[in-house]
């Protein structure tokens, strides 16, 4: 696969075919707590998109020059949740003094995303998966779309959702499980496109 | 005495269960409860890691000065999840497989730092261990309970031994929308048993749980209350 | 003044700092006796499998970068083992499934033609993609030589997939070493 093609492939399945919340359940805490209103479902996706690409970058470069030369690659995961935590409230700390305009956008969202799963998922799966510095941006920057993408669709669909009556108690979280259950059918419609795409 | 130290026992299977009433730490419910020998590895895991990490925030709790609070328990449960994960990566490498990358993520399950901060840092050695003894078995439960339905109705086996003939089962139930699905059913299936009693069924997503759409924000009370009103006038506008 | 300056801003790092410590000796120590074991696991792993999918080999020689050739470009191309004795090869070929990477290793005799085909699906969801990897699919593999056309299972086509491209990226490696 050529190497444009390969990131093309990387882009299309974190997003559709191997989308985070919808296909494998990673971060579904945030998907269900915030998908209620579309402003936050929004804010909250610029939020982690912005954290996860700067996220990947920075682990990557992490464990490729410092943790692989002195075998500490045991320590990943605590250094990686160290490494996002210490992040965040530095991209935090930032966006209050210089671009105050993100800040109030996005702002609340940051501290919310410390313990998203789905960071943490992104920057241990691109070691795993063995990708290069601009494969690890590409797949943290998609990854983060997908879950946007996925927020937002289920966000309309719990409008829809709350309208309707559903027996007694299958009202409120059950009823909204099981749209999510309907909405995850609909992605994995695009199992099997990646591969005919991106032959 | 004894019955108070009972109830902090039981708090966590059946009056506060985190996956249930407190919803925390859906991610790995969802994925995990495919296969019960997955499920209930998953369980020891987090029960593991969730008494560790009780009893050692509790032993520290004198010593952690408030500013690095969270950063302290962070490090203190990542290093139970990477222990146990050489562990079982070493002696079941089977389980290791199964559980994937959401044994890494045991470390950002909000029932672990959830109750860190919430009893643990509060509360003496033996309390800690107790309720993160309870909430792990109120964890394993649940996540059983789910996988023993999925994987009999999906899979057609019950701890990799076949009950349904082959070419009955149901392989949607397998995959992510039966995951969603049967967390739905268990919900409802709850709501409606506490109906019966004439309970009622109260969900603490929010800062209560510390969890869903507020995780870490809970130290931050001021950027969480103002994430709050947000949604709330959000929802009073609708 | 002097006293409160030390508890907002030293105390924290220092106790931060001595937790860190404390808990890299810890997990060093640990992952000095698991360490060993992770890998013995794995090597018994593999060698078990590359004798299961060449029946009657006697021992194997891993094929180094340079034997390997064009073969060590083929993407998914882990390792090539050769038959000692002259019975053929055993090539490990790696790609990403539905859940994560399916290792298949496939067994050719002299000819480039699957004697014996065994692939690890235990990243893939059990009863679903776990289908690639029972017998009654990886069979359909036996014979094949040049290029396997074996259909993908519907349902579980991320999973088949990655046992035909891993089946495939060997018989090409076995052309490319021959």
């Amino acid at each position: 696969m050529r190497p444009f093609s390969k990131l093309l492939f990387i882009a299309f399945s974190m997003i559709f075919t191997q989308n985070y919340v919808l296909v494998q359940f990673i971060a579904i805490c945030p998907f269900l707590g915030v998908s209620q209103n579309f402003d936050s479902c929004i804010g909250m996706s610029g939020a982690v998109i912005f954290v996860m690409t700067l996220a990947s970058a920075v682990t990557w470069a992490i464990y490729t020059y410092i943790m692989i030369p002195l075998e500490l690659t045991y320590l990943s995961t605590i250094i990686f949740i160290l490494v996002i935590a210490a992040l965040v409230q530095f991209v935090e700390i930032f966006l209050k003094k210089f671009l105050p305009p993100l800040y109030s956008a996005l702002g609340i969202y940051l501290p919310l995303i410390t313990t998203n799963c789905a960071v943490l998922a992104v920057t241990l799966l691109n070691i795993s998966e063995g990708y290069t510095f601009v494969q690890s941006c590409v797949d943290g920057f998609s990854a983060g779309v997908g879950f946007g993408l996925a927020l937002v669709i289920f966000c309309g669909v719990r409008k829809a959702v709350e309208r309707a009556k559903p027996p007694k108690s299958w009202q409120g979280l059950p009823i909204t499980l099981m749209a999510a259950a309907l909405t995850s059918m609909t992605f994995m419609g695009f199992t099997g496109i990646a591969d005919n795409l991106f032959k | 005495m004894k019955t108070s130290k009972w109830k902090i026992f039981t708090n966590g299977i059946f009056k506060e269960n985190p996956v249930l009433i407190l919803l925390l730490g859906c991610c790995s419910v969802l994925a995990i409860s495919v296969t019960v020998s997955g499920a209930l590895g998953m369980g020891a895991a987090l029960t593991f890691v969730l008494v560790c990490s009780n009893i050692v925030v509790s032993l520290l709790r004198k010593i952690i000065p408030d500013k690095v609070r969270i950063p302290c328990f962070i490090v203190v449960i990542a290093t139970f999840v990477t222990l146990v994960e050489m562990i079982v990566h070493a002696f079941l490498p089977a389980l290791y497989e199964s559980l994937g990358i959401f044994l890494s993520l045991i470390v950002v399950n909000c029932i672990v730092l959830g109750r860190a901060e919430m009893f643990a840092s509060k509360n003496g050695v033996f309390d800690s261990l107790l309720d993160g003894l309870g909430m792990g078995i109120g964890y394993t439960i649940v996540i059983g309970g789910i996988a023993v339905i999925r994987e009999l109705v999906g899979s057609g086996t019950l701890l990799g031994a076949r009950i349904i003939p082959e070419g009955y089962q149901i392989g949607i139930i397998t995959q992510t929308p039966g995951g969603f699905f049967m967390f739905g059913a268990a919900i409802a299936l709850l709501v409606w048993a506490l109906g019966k009693k004439g309970k009622k069924f109260d969900p603490r997503i929010g800062c209560d749980g510390c969890c869903g759409n507020c995780n870490l924000g809970c130290d931050n009370k001021e950027d969480n209350a103002k994430a709050q009103a947000v949604i709330a006038k959000e929802a009073e506008a609708k | 003044m002097k006293n409160s300056a030390f508890n907002d801003l030293i105390k924290p790092i220092i106790v931060l700092v001595c937790i860190c410590l404390v808990v890299s000796f810890l997990l060093a120590y640990v992952n000095g006796i698991t360490a060993p074991i992770i890998e013995d696991n794995a090597r018994i792993k593999e060698a078990e499998t590359i004798a299961a999918v060449m029946e009657g080999s006697t021992g194997f020689e891993l094929l180094s970068e340079e034997e390997m050739g064009g073969a060590a470009g083929i993407g998914g191309i882990q390792k090539i083992y050769r038959e000692t004795s002259g019975m053929g090869y055993v090539i490990i070929a790696a790609n990403k499934g539905y859940g994560g990477l399916v290792t298949v290793t496939v067994g050719l005799d002299n000819s480039g033609k699957v004697i014996g085909l065994s692939a690890d699906v235990g990243t893939e969801t059990s009863g679903v993609g776990s289908k690639a990897g029972l017998p009654n699919y990886t069979d359909k593999y036996l014979g094949a030589s040049g290029e396997a056309n074996v259909d993908k299972i519907s349902g579980a086509t991320f999973s088949s997939t990655a046992v035909r491209n891993g089946v495939n990226q060997a018989l090409q490696a076995f052309n490319e070493i021959n």
